[in-house]
């Protein structure tokens, strides 16, 4: 590390680095000083009172997170939240390193372009547009999804009015556009690994399966971590596909945490409520993140 | 003797005959399935643009449709088009929002990039950790204050209450700021230090070493981070929806959804589906046309991340 | 609206809100006649409709610029995805100090405006100016009366909505069911629904499509002589036994008599056209839009009754921000906004019912349905929909009850769904 600690920052061989060096961040400094430093202490004391917009603020202490605690609707919210993070996580990063290793295969050019693009294009477009067709496709009685399964002599599935599947149904969504980042990530972190393992492991006879095991998850074992961290606070802060797909319903069964926070927000105009709840997603964030980046430490294998 | 030998020899070959094909059949299992795949990832907008073709009085009879058929009409398309909707204006806002937030997203970002990597100046190290910590605060947990703040500020219902945070590498909608000094730094870390040893001797200030010598190494990472930014800046919902009130002022997703709606609005829904198809093309377009370069800058992006 | 921090700190409430200011200066100038045509300032408004609505306003403006050609008016049209939604943003923006002068609202966020202090009382404006105040008198007093709090006129009526049932003429003929009588009962209604409800996957035909939203549910509570909130407006009544009874009979439309398909994610109006259908529920507006397409095989009945023949009154109307500079002003753009032309150039665009009956009598308004007398009818013994000062919170916590319900196929849920919305909203209202 630099020595720092011993150095004359205005020495008249390092001023212009060191003026340099501050007015070049100076920029996203302030923007970050302004528009996410300032509102995150402002969250946190606004958790304390209730506002309304309407009238100024008031001191309430812990009120809110009092209510928080008793507040039903919130656990349910977070469970939900919790629930779809915990299966879109392990479906797009799953799903996503079984299609890279499959596409890593060799096999001619044209068609491994053609099956990358396929994968691939759905994450570029927005998440609204493709909602919206999504909710066609899940509709139940003149759905295109339950058409086919009625052919196949399957009764109508309630996708997105039956509680106990709207967020199965949320998930497939999240799945289904998100899997091509997550295969693209897995494809370049395979092409990072030399075949020479492989070769090793073939002389010695190993089968496909334990090479998979043995060799691919351990050396991939970075990329995954990276995918796994960044699709779990992706994850929590699901939004747009809900709000367009069912809006939260039927009832409470599909809504998220940032929908909640919404709500209460805008147009409850809770704001002090609204922050406590924010408070408790970033504490979620910061928890998992947290957890993730321990364990791998004891996990992951550098090269 | 050689018969024994022979025989061994005839029974290897045919074991390895075994073992090609079946190797040849795993092959075309794969790419079935593969295909079976892509096939499903797709499907949902061929349905889309199919039915933005069909007649409106049966866009969404059953059975669906898969192709246009022979019965292809730009009905939903006039309809939408001829009717006061402002698609022109969704996609104009949309534009120059994203245009504006890359340009100066990307410009800040890569240039405290490039002190995070390679200018020393005190407290450098204490910042740069707490902005990776900030990495971690998403926009929903400020957004309550945000839009206090822009209140304050009298910019509520302005493109500038989306753009300024995007202007000042903030955060881009969707993408924390952070993100962009951090591939940046990335970047700027594997350049060889003999080059800015070589401009320091000829004597060349600070800036002109970032700008003449960094900089044009950097274009590929910026062309990537760019490319980043400007899709997710386009396909935002959340901050057009809590900072835009107007229907002129919306951008594409907010504007489409408000379509949808059956209070107060005559849209049939061959209308939101054409607006959705309207939407869609302009990636699909771009994403054909440069799809390598595409696909290059998310890996350098993510892998490098 | 900055945070005084002594305030802040101290914890207490401060009486002097700057809303407060205004609302008490709302109630003190007395207006005189026109201001001088050669006022300059901006007008901006909060506005809804269709975009063909929208050119009619922007019509109606150009003439009030022909008198005030100082003054510009910016038309901001909202859209809306429910009426609790509009009146959210309206208090959001308001809020963000971009009051407007001129603002459009329904009748459900009439109560909730007036408590927030977002419109201003008009009777002095009116009575003040002959010409208005003969406009206004010719409006049916229905209407002015949904938009009357405690004896004040807080918006001028622009237009009124409600419900009947639209059926597919076709679909009866050929199906050897008598089209809707005056007077039919639920009972009638599910005999020709069920008879109506025939055929199989791509092939079938639904007796009735569900409308489902706040105003579509209504007709159902008032015809069973229910109401979703006390008479006072000032306590939740979605467990009153009338209203669970109303509830089961939708749920039994989808779950027990499966004349309806699932409601959620559905959008009935463009099915009815595509003669998925055999009937529906609208009010006027999606009729332009179907003789459009060209689908003209429909007509209209009154709502079947239980109890009681009563539709639910909607509608909309003009109104004043006491935050405007120039409420004067604004006054003068809205007597231009009901000018008896520019109503008629909005029946021709035919998404609300016109408020003066010549209007209404026009062959353009009654060319579509055949039964437009009926629309009249349902009008005249329609009651207004509830719309309390909680009005938001109301129509967000009736939705998710409903959605709730429809979910669930045991009839039984279906009381339980209203209880449990009946104390979260008791509690809402305790929290305001």
């Amino acid at each position: 590390m630099s020595d720092t600690k011993a150095r004359r920052w205005f020495a008249p061989q390092n001023r212009s680095e060191t003026i340099a060096g501050l007015l070049f961040i100076l920029p996203a400094l302030v923007g970050f000083l302004v528009f996410v430093a300032g509102p995150m202490v402002a969250t946190v004391v606004l958790s304390l009172t209730k506002y309304d917009l309407l009238s100024p603020p008031k001191f309430i202490g812990l009120a809110n997170f009092q209510r928080l605690w008793g507040d039903q609707r919130l656990w349910k919210i977070f469970g939900n939240t919790g629930l779809f993070a915990l299966f879109a996580v392990l479906g797009n990063v799953g799903l996503g390193i079984v299609l890279a290793v499959l596409l890593n295969r060799r096999m001619p050019a044209p068609l491994k372009y053609v099956y990358r693009a396929a994968y691939f294009f759905p994450s570029l477009v927005g998440l609204v547009f493709v909602a919206v067709i999504w909710q066609f496709l899940f509709q139940k009685d003149i759905g295109i999804i339950n058409f086919y399964l009625g052919q196949l002599g399957v009764g109508p599935v309630g996708w997105l009015s039956n509680p106990n599947v709207a967020l199965v149904s949320v998930i497939i969504l999240d799945v289904w556009k998100n899997v091509g980042f997550a295969m693209l990530i897995a494809m370049a972190g395979l092409q990072n690994i030399s075949s020479d393992y492989y070769d090793a492991a073939k002389v010695d006879g190993a089968s496909a399966f334990s090479m998979f095991w043995r060799i691919t998850i351990p050396l991939l074992s970075p990329t995954i971590l990276f995918l796994l961290t960044m699709n779990t606070i992706g994850a929590f802060k699901v939004f747009e596909s809900i709000v367009v797909l069912t809006n939260g319903g039927p009832g409470d069964a599909t809504r998220s945490l940032v929908m909640y926070i919404y709500e209460q927000g805008f147009k409850s105009l809770n704001m002090g409520y609204a922050s406590a709840i924010s408070l408790l997603l970033l504490a979620v964030i910061v928890v998992i993140t947290a957890l993730q980046f321990f364990l791998s430490r004891r996990w992951a294998f550098y090269e | 003797m050689s018969d024994v030998v022979l025989q061994a020899a005839g029974r290897a070959a045919s074991r390895s005959r075994w073992k090609i094909l079946l190797r040849r059949s795993a092959n075309w299992l794969i790419y079935g399935v593969l295909g079976l795949g892509a096939l499903l990832m797709v499907a949902p907008f061929l349905w889309m643009f199919t039915t933005s073709l069909r007649p409106m009085r049966e866009a969404f009879s059953l059975p669906p449709r898969w192709l246009p058929g022979l019965d292809a009409t730009v009905e939903s398309y006039q309809r939408l088009l001829s009717s006061t909707v402002p698609m022109g204006k969704f996609f104009l806002n949309s534009l120059t929002i994203s245009a504006t937030v890359t340009l100066g997203y990307v410009a800040t970002t890569t240039i405290a990039g490039y002190a995070f990597a390679r200018l020393r100046f005190p407290f450098k190290n204490a910042i740069f950790a707490i902005l990776l910590l900030s990495m971690m605060v998403p926009l929903q947990t400020t957004v309550v204050p945000l839009f206090l703040l822009m209140r304050w500020l009298g910019l509520v219902d302005t493109q500038w209450a989306i753009t300024l945070p995007g202007l000042t590498g903030a955060f881009a909608p969707g993408m924390s700021g952070v993100f962009g000094i951090f591939l940046m730094r990335q970047f700027f870390l594997t350049l060889p230090t003999d080059l800015f040893e070589a401009s320091r001797i000829d004597g060349a200030g600070q800036f002109r070493t970032f700008w003449s010598v960094a900089l044009p190494l950097a274009k590929a990472q910026i062309a990537a981070l760019s490319v980043i930014i400007f899709t997710v800046t386009w396909n935002d919902y959340f901050m057009p929806l809590i900072f835009l009130n107007s229907i002129d002022k919306m951008t594409l997703p907010v504007g489409i959804m408000s379509l949808r709606e059956p209070v107060g609005n005559s849209s049939a829904m061959s209308e939101v589906i054409a607006a959705v198809a309207l939407s869609v093309l302009p990636v699909l377009v771009a994403f054909l046309v440069a799809q390598r370069w595409i696909v290059d800058s998310f890996i350098r992006a993510g892998v490098k991340g | 609206m900055t945070l005084d921090r002594r305030q802040f700190l101290a914890g207490g409430t401060a009486l002097a809100g700057t809303v407060g200011l205004a609302g008490i200066f709302g109630l003190s100038p007395s207006f005189a006649a026109a201001p001088p045509t050669d006022t300059a300032a901006a007008l901006t408004t909060y506005n809804w409709g269709t975009p063909d609505e929208a050119k009619a306003y922007a019509a109606a403006f150009e003439r009030f610029k022909a008198t005030y050609p100082k003054v510009t008016v910016a038309d901001n049209i909202v859209p809306i995805s429910s009426w609790a939604d509009y009146a959210d943003k309206l208090v959001m923006q308001i809020a963000g100090g971009n009051a407007p002068d001129i603002i459009n609202i329904a009748i459900e966020g009439l109560r909730l405006s007036v408590t927030k202090n977002l419109l201003l009382p008009l009777d002095d404006l009116i009575n003040a100016d002959p010409e208005a105040k003969t406009l206004v008198d010719k409006m049916p007093k229905q209407l002015r009366d949904a938009l009357t709090v405690n004896g004040k006129l807080y918006e001028i009526p622009n237009g009124s909505q409600t419900m009947v049932i639209h059926y597919n003429t076709k679909i009866f003929q050929e199906g050897g069911v008598e089209p809707p009588k005056a007077g039919w009962t639920w009972d009638d209604f599910i005999a020709a629904a069920k008879k109506l409800t025939t055929g199989d996957g791509a092939s079938k035909v639904y007796g009735f499509g569900l409308p489902w939203f706040n105003f579509a549910a209504h007709p159902w509570w008032l015809t069973n002589g229910a109401y979703p909130v006390t008479e006072d407006y000032a306590h939740s009544n979605l467990n009153h036994p009338k209203m669970i009874e109303a509830a089961k009979f939708i749920h039994s439309l989808v779950h027990e008599h499966g004349v309806s398909p699932d409601p959620i994610g559905l959008n009935v109006y463009d099915q009815f056209a595509a003669g998925k259908f055999a009937m529906t529920a609208a009010g006027r507006w999606p009729v332009t839009g179907w003789v459009a397409s060209g689908f003209t095989d429909f007509d209209v009945a009154l709502w079947p009754t239980k109890t009681t023949s009563m539709s639910v009154l909607g509608g909309a109307g003009w109104g004043i921000s006491p935050q405007s500079k120039n409420p004067d002003l604004a006054f003068q753009a809205i007597k231009e906004l009901i000018s008896p032309k520019t109503v008629k150039e909005l029946v021709a665009i035919g998404q609300q019912v016109p408020i003066y009956e010549e209007v209404a009598q026009d062959p353009v308004f009654l060319s579509a349905p055949k039964s437009a007398p009926v629309i009249f009818e349902a009008l005249r013994t329609a009651r207004s929909v509830a719309a309390p000062a909680y009005f938001s919170a109301l129509d967000r916590i009736t939705q998710r009850a409903m959605d709730t319900m429809i979910a669930n196929a045991d009839p039984a849920g279906v009381e339980a769904a209203f209880l449990s919305a009946h104390q979260e909203l008791e509690a809402e209202i305790a929290n305001q």
